[in-house]
């Protein structure tokens, strides 16, 4: 009896429970983008054609605030200039992307680099009233700001390879580890290096006052440091270190930062460093 | 059986799927919806869209927008122009985002002074409302509300029109303006009170309200003004020199230092109230009078008196080293009120009067005076020089070269001979019993 109770109470439902599976969920008509290279903007499709064809990069400079870190929402920016966008790509494509390319190949390069460039029009401005010339989350994105002051000056143009040559060497040593014994030859590594200045730094036998923060900053300045300036500018720098033991120290860095980057990536340093010297100096215009 | 039955009502219910949608599409697709409305909208207006827009640390910036396809170009009074990217994203709802670098970002731009933070500006936008004529919009940060309304045609040459003439809002602005032909100042002009006519003043002194209709470059008189020998009708915009030219380069709007021609006998007028309250001046020292009330309590209203006939109090007070006040006496009797004073200082929880004192006003012309700085109690009527918004008020008055005394509208604008972009703005009031009470303080 009690089964038979079941029985009818089941089929009394089952035609109510037929009705929810008829539910309408709507019709999606989502609307899904075609890519379309003719509808791009100029900018646009130099983009497509130098960055992210041939280096699977996106190149963000059309204001989005999801893409800023929760850093940069709080403080005060703008978008670049439209104009200014491609001369600039130009320039760091001259300085970064084709120095290295010619060292390590494209294919190579490919694999590594930084996911995503977001350009900002203004400086970041700190609150000490510096201000910062790039930051790069992780090796997926590099933020670079004050695109729209940009005009072909040389110390700019220095300042950009530089901030790119650096967040690349974290995304290289990041892949392949380097020689341990680098953290332990100046290993007075502190988060109080705002306190310092570059001079001090090198006395201590750090390259900056950054490189002092921590062994893989301290690695990856040597490497942009070194990338940035002719070797008679670098070995001036080293050896204006103020002491003898300071300069071992860097000495012995750029010894390791040498064999690293010749033994994991066939790289020449004292090649390199030549070519993307020329690189910038082409790159400026007087 | 009735616990089934109860259990099977439940199943029932849950079932069926009676629940009205409260709305008919979902989530998405509203979104989709209102962006695309939006975006709409704001491509579907030839003329495009008036956005006036006041940053957080800053004065209004008119601008007139166009949209179309993801680009929008902009004008401001200024002449300024710019074409750059945008668009309708979801955020916060549907967002209006300038997302290239245009003239509305120089007020967002933390590379202009202050460093850091610029004058606060914004371009990212929450659409909260879109009607046919206008977009009403909240700043993403601030959450300021504002609104794009449908501009007319010339719409940017109305704002240019009223940036350079209006007395009220423009900032930055000479009082006078003059029609030049040939280099020399054949009428005096004045933007009309409903802001869409000039008041037209000829070499016979006669004034005509001259209605203009704005173009697609410029304005139109109405009906011709002849002025200088030269019929003027269609007037247009020259980002050149900033200005309006007539279509055939021989007349031209121009700044002036004063009226070409005599306003009439307009220190008369305003000798004839006897007392009159500060308004303002231009737009910043209006701002700065008050903040003078902020940032100096202690000192109390702002009058003017000239040339009036009225009951005076002289109270006498002494004041000892404690700076306890005592009473000494009190008369009262009947003056010619023919100085000025315009704050009052309340140090003492008395009515002292405080300094800027004008003992004599000189005719310069009908309508033209000069104050000529007086001094209180026999000593420098000064101890407010010091500060700023008195330096202001003082440096219309004061001036040797005089101001010039213009009715309009119900006020007396005092606007400086040395410096047309300064005026005070003094509004006639009725003079109050006793007119003045007059504190001598005896100190020990």
């Amino acid at each position: 009896m009690k089964m038979k109770k079941i029985i009818l109470m089941a089929a009394l439902c089952l035609p109510l429970l037929a009705g929810c599976d008829k539910e309408d969920l709507g019709t999606s008509d989502i609307h899904v983008p075609v890519f379309d290279y003719n509808a791009l903007s100029q900018t646009d499709k130099y983009i497509y054609d130098n960055y992210t064809v041939p280096y699977n990069m996106d190149v963000i400079y059309r204001w989005n605030q999801g893409d800023m870190s929760s850093d940069d929402m709080r403080r005060n920016l703008v978008p670049p200039r439209e104009e200014q966008v491609e001369p600039f790509l130009q320039m760091i494509k001259t300085v970064w992307v084709d120095t290295y390319a010619s060292e390590v190949g494209e294919q190579t390069l490919r694999s590594y680099v930084p996911k995503v460039l977001l350009l900002t029009g203004s400086a970041s401005y700190n609150d000490d009233g510096s201000t910062t010339e790039g930051t790069a989350e992780g090796g997926r994105q590099i933020v670079l700001y004050s695109v729209n002051d940009f005009d072909f000056q040389l110390d700019q143009i220095m300042s950009y390879a530089h901030v790119m040559h650096h967040e690349f060497a974290h995304i290289l040593h990041q892949t392949v580890e380097y020689d341990t014994e680098f953290e332990n030859i100046t290993p007075a590594y502190s988060s109080s290096w705002m306190q310092m200045n570059d001079e001090t730094a090198r006395s201590r036998g750090f390259i900056t006052a950054y490189a002092s923060s921590n062994a893989n900053e301290d690695f990856a300045e040597m490497v942009s440091q070194m990338l940035i300036r002719s070797a008679e500018d670098w070995n001036a720098l080293v050896e204006g270190a103020g002491n003898a033991e300071a300069v071992a120290a860097l000495r012995a860095k750029e010894a390791i930062v040498l064999s690293y980057m010749k033994n994991n990536w066939g790289v020449d340093m004292p090649q390199f460093q030549t070519k993307v010297v020329a690189a910038i100096q082409a790159a400026a215009q007087d | 059986m009735f616990l089934a039955a109860v259990w099977a009502a439940g199943m029932c219910v849950a079932c069926v799927n009676e629940v009205d949608d409260v709305f008919d599409r979902n989530a998405t697709q509203r979104i989709e919806e209102a962006m695309a409305e939006c975006d709409a909208v704001l491509q579907d207006s030839e003329f495009g869209w008036r956005f006036d827009y006041t940053p957080s640390n800053g004065a209004m910036v008119n601008y007139v927008m166009r949209f179309h396809d993801g680009r929008v170009s902009m004008e401001n009074a200024e002449g300024e122009t710019s074409e750059s990217t945008y668009k309708v994203v979801n955020a916060e709802g549907p967002v209006l985002s300038f997302d290239t670098y245009s003239i509305l970002h120089e007020l967002a731009d933390p590379s202009e002074y202050p460093y850091g933070t610029g004058q606060g500006g914004e371009f990212e936008f929450v659409v909260d409302r879109v009607t046919a004529d206008t977009v009403y919009v909240r700043g993403r940060k601030s959450g300021s509300s504002f609104k794009l309304s449908r501009a007319a045609e010339g719409e940017i040459y109305r704002v240019r029109l009223e940036a350079s003439m209006d007395v009220d809002g423009g900032k930055d602005i000479a009082f006078f303006h003059t029609l030049q032909v040939g280099g020399q100042d054949a009428a005096t002009l004045f933007l009309g009170t409903d802001k869409r006519s000039l008041d037209v003043m000829t070499a016979d002194e006669q004034v005509q309200n001259v209605p203009v209709e704005f173009t697609t470059s410029g304005f139109r008189f109405s009906t011709p003004v002849t002025a200088g020998g030269v019929s003027v009708s269609e007037m247009e915009w020259d980002n050149v020199r900033k200005t309006f030219v007539s279509a055939d380069g021989s007349a031209l709007v121009a700044e002036a230092s004063t009226s070409p021609f005599s306003m009439g006998a307009t220190v008369d007028q305003l000798l004839s109230s006897p007392y009159y309250k500060m308004n303002g001046a231009s737009a910043s020292i209006t701002l700065q009078l008050l903040e003078f009330a902020n940032d100096f309590p202690e000192w109390q209203r702002t009058e003017f008196f000239f040339d009036a006939d009225a009951v005076i109090d002289t109270l006498k007070y002494q004041v000892d080293t404690q700076d306890q006040v005592t009473e000494l006496g009190h008369a009262q009797g009947r003056d010619v009120l023919n100085s000025m004073s315009f704050v009052v200082n309340n140090t003492y929880g008395l009515p002292e009067w405080g300094n800027f004192t004008v003992k004599r006003i000189e005719r310069m012309d009908a309508d033209e005076a000069t104050f000529v700085e007086g001094i209180r109690n026999g000593a420098p009527a000064n101890s407010l020089n010091r500060n700023i918004f008195c330096k202001n008020i003082k440096g219309v008055l004061f001036d040797s070269r005089g101001v010039t005394v213009v009715p309009r509208g119900g006020m007396f604008y005092i606007v400086s001979s040395s410096d047309p972009k300064r005026w005070l703005i003094l509004q006639p009031q009725s003079l109050p019993q006793p007119a003045m009470v007059i504190p001598t303080l005896v100190r020990q």
